[in-house]
């Protein structure tokens, strides 16, 4: 998507039409919207939001959309109209969204709608074809997801929530929507559901007997899958509801003074539990990997002992060799003199009695072999002792855990208590709504076990009956070309999935990477940020002897940062089209139109800001007061700026003027200048 | 595995069929919720099981 015009028709401060015309040439992509506050910077941020979806996000709500002067002006009883409407080119065909809502004038300055607000959606093909939705709205959606939109067209005070958990399911959305994946998943599902459905269908028309039977149990099964599917996502969506609502409560019981303590405290409480979680798992690893690699020791002591004890034995009788020496025995052979100054002569007694003790010696390999398994069982013990230590090492450690858990556990119920308990009528009641919500979460979480375990038995049933069925419906000729379809069928569904999940593992790994390279650029902080396997994206530090420390409390400018590096990376991987897979991605282009997105960040991060994300987008659009363009913004954006458009503000009086706030008018108005006054 | 790896270790069929099956779902990805849509996701299936009825009995 790249926007070409915006027109806005008896919107907010816009009376009558006036349309602005955005750059997009390659190295001069940036169009800065200047103007003073009030001047009507959200009201365009707003009206791209209300002319593809139909709503705005206001602080005064959505009443007085309409221009105060085209109701003045208008007879009573007469109709207004009022209408934004996008031009933007998107694969190839040029877009032209159109929302309009008549509103008809009542008396005075009341008007009444009428009837809904209308999108029409029409594009012009690559061929020059002409052509219309018939379902403008959820086209409109498949083009830039409503749930997505406000991360491509954001105030930049708001849009610290991306880097929030609960954001996962949007991010997992954001991939599988705006990277075209929902083909290859929707794919896989007809081929699972329904495909496979129809051919078995036929195949069962071309059998008999216990096949059918087998195909009918198959059916029933693969529909228990389906709706036990649906059950899971709906679980899921509730906790992450409940947890949302929790989050909102916290932040509540935050900003009211008799809670704070308790409730920052909480929050610490909650962090830790958190953190204890991870180390009690951890333990739990360490345990269950030391067992696995030498948890034999524990069963070696006796018997170590035992085979100590025979060779001892053995040796004092002479079967095995004195920890002598067998060369030591041969070089006093040689010098023909004992170690008690006999001479060893041949054939003498002296010598025949060393040549016997020689003998009883051993071989050299057996004398080897005997001291080297009497070293080994000194050893043994040592690595036994230290195994053992380490395991109770481990116990110590997971005793301890447990026991703080236990602790902060009961000081978290004193906490719901005292503020249960509290005076204050707002506290009483978040806290009893708050612990609903851990109630239902519970609940839930219990529910989504269950519900995974009859996933898991009937996915091992699907596993037996379809190898049941392959067996039964080999044996008839007759069904013979169904069976092939319906292997087809499933062999192709089999592939799909695959494919599908390697492209969201793929695509997930290189989003990833590349938040993480744009998260590193611009934040000074020895921090880096990463998607997981959950699609939570997630900034971690390294913390000297723990090793990586996922951060928990992130500043306000941190999750301005971590968004925005989201937001760049996405619209940057989106335009990707170098794989050899691309043929599947659908992919495109999308533009970040930003109002205020420097607001919490300092003067470095602003300017290290402005300089990486338009690197990563093909359209920015910048809306911005005198204030915040000037400095590091200006500085970095300007050689990249290709064109300027002003927001003059007129008003019968104004307090000072300027060259965007102009007095003398007969009533108030913005009026749209292509051009910057500096 | 990755994507590549996924469709170079299938047949060339599979791979033949897999891309049609796409084109054929990715004509109809601007509806938003297709599976409400019930027309449609029929229209979308039927054209696959011909797709796979006729490459067999070819």
């Amino acid at each position: 998507m790249r926007i070409k015009s915006l027109t806005v028709n008896n919107f907010r401060q816009f009376v009558n039409e006036s349309t602005i015309h955005f750059a997009s040439t390659e190295g001069k992509s940036i169009t800065v919207i200047h103007g003073e506050n009030g001047s009507g910077k959200t009201t365009l941020l707003n009206a791209f939001k209300w002319g593809f979806y139909g709503y705005a996000d206001f602080d005064t709500g959505e009443k007085n959309l309409l221009n105060e002067h085209a109701i003045s002006r208008a007879a009573s009883g007469a109709q207004i109209e009022m209408s934004v409407e996008v031009v933007f080119v998107h694969n190839a065909c040029e877009y032209t969204a159109r929302r309009q809502q008549l509103f008809k004038k009542v008396e005075g300055m009341r008007v009444e709608p009428v009837g809904g607000s209308v999108l029409e959606l029409s594009w012009i093909g690559p061929n020059g074809s002409y052509e219309k939705a018939t379902n403008a709205e959820n086209y409109m959606n498949q083009i830039l997801p409503e749930t997505m939109h406000t991360y491509f067209f954001f105030n930049g005070e708001r849009i610290e929530k991306l880097a929030t958990q609960s954001a996962a399911n949007q991010i997992r959305d954001a991939i599988k929507t705006l990277m075209g994946l929902e083909a290859v998943d929707r794919a896989t599902e007809h081929l699972d559901k329904y495909v496979t459905k129809t051919f078995k269908k036929e195949l069962k028309e071309q059998s008999a007997g216990e096949l059918d039977d087998i195909i009918e149990e198959e059916n029933k099964i693969q529909d228990a899958i389906t709706s036990l599917n649906g059950e899971i996502k709906q679980t899921k969506e509730n906790l992450t509801s409940y947890r949302d609502d929790i989050t909102a409560i916290d932040d509540r019981l935050t900003s009211i003074k008799e809670a704070a303590t308790l409730q920052e405290e909480r929050r610490n409480i909650d962090s830790r539990l958190s953190e204890i979680g991870q180390a009690l798992a951890e333990n739990s690893g360490e345990v269950l990997q030391i067992i696995g690699e030498q948890g034999f020791l524990a069963f070696l002591q006796e018997p170590g002992d035992r085979v100590a004890k025979i060779l001892d034995e053995k040796r004092r009788k002479g079967e095995l060799p004195y920890r002598v020496k067998q060369q030591f025995i041969e070089d006093l052979l040689k010098r023909k003199r004992c170690l008690c100054e006999r001479d060893l002569i041949p054939g003498e007694q002296p010598h025949s009695a060393v040549e016997a003790f020689k003998k009883s010696t051993g071989g050299q390999q057996l004398e080897e072999a005997f001291i080297e398994t009497f070293g080994e069982l000194k050893q043994l013990r040592r690595v036994r002792s230290a195994f053992f230590q380490k395991l109770r090492s481990l116990s110590g450690r997971k005793t301890s855990l447990r026991n703080e858990r236990e602790f902060l556990s009961g000081r978290l119920d004193s906490i719901s208590s005292e503020l249960s308990s509290s005076a204050v009528e707002d506290i009483n009641k978040l806290e009893a709504r708050r612990a609903q919500l851990e109630e239902w979460i519970e609940e839930c979480l219990r529910e989504e076990g269950r519900l995974n375990e009859k996933l898991r038995d009937n996915l091992e049933r699907q596993t037996e009956v379809s190898k049941e069925r392959k067996q039964l419906s080999a044996k008839s000729k007759h069904a013979h070309t169904a069976k092939q379809k319906l292997e087809l069928a499933e062999e192709l569904a089999r592939v799909s999935r695959a494919f599908y999940e390697a492209l969201s593992r793929q695509t997930r790994e290189k989003l990833s990477t590349r938040v993480d390279k744009t998260f590193r650029r611009i934040l000074r902080k020895d921090y880096w940020a990463e998607i997981d396997e959950d699609y939570t994206l997630q900034v971690f530090k390294e913390l000297p002897g723990h090793g990586p420390q996922l951060v928990v409390e992130k500043s306000t400018g941190e999750s301005q940062i971590t968004s925005l590096s989201f937001i760049g990376s996405i619209v940057s991987l989106a335009k990707d089209r170098e794989e050899p897979t691309a043929q599947y991605f659908q992919g495109g282009v999308f533009p970040i139109v930003m109002d205020s997105p420097h607001g919490s960040l300092d003067d470095t991060h602003k300017e290290l800001v402005a300089k990486y994300i338009p690197e990563l987008a093909d359209q920015i659009i910048l809306m911005a007061s005198t204030s915040q363009w000037k400095g590091p913004v200006e500085r970095e954006c300007l050689p990249r700026v290709g064109k300027h458009v002003s927001l003059i503000h007129h008003a019968p009086t104004v307090k000072q003027e300027s060259h965007y706030t102009r007095g003398g008018a007969e009533y108030e108005f913005t009026e749209i200048e292509e051009d910057y006054n500096g | 595995m990755t994507p590549q790896e996924v469709l170079d270790s299938t047949s060339p069929q599979i791979r033949k069929l897999l891309a049609e099956v796409i084109k054929i779902e990715q004509e109809y990805q601007h509806y938003k919720n297709l599976s409400s849509v019930k027309t449609k996701e029929r229209e979308v299936c039927d054209r696959i099981v011909k797709l796979l009825s006729h490459d067999v009995e070819s």
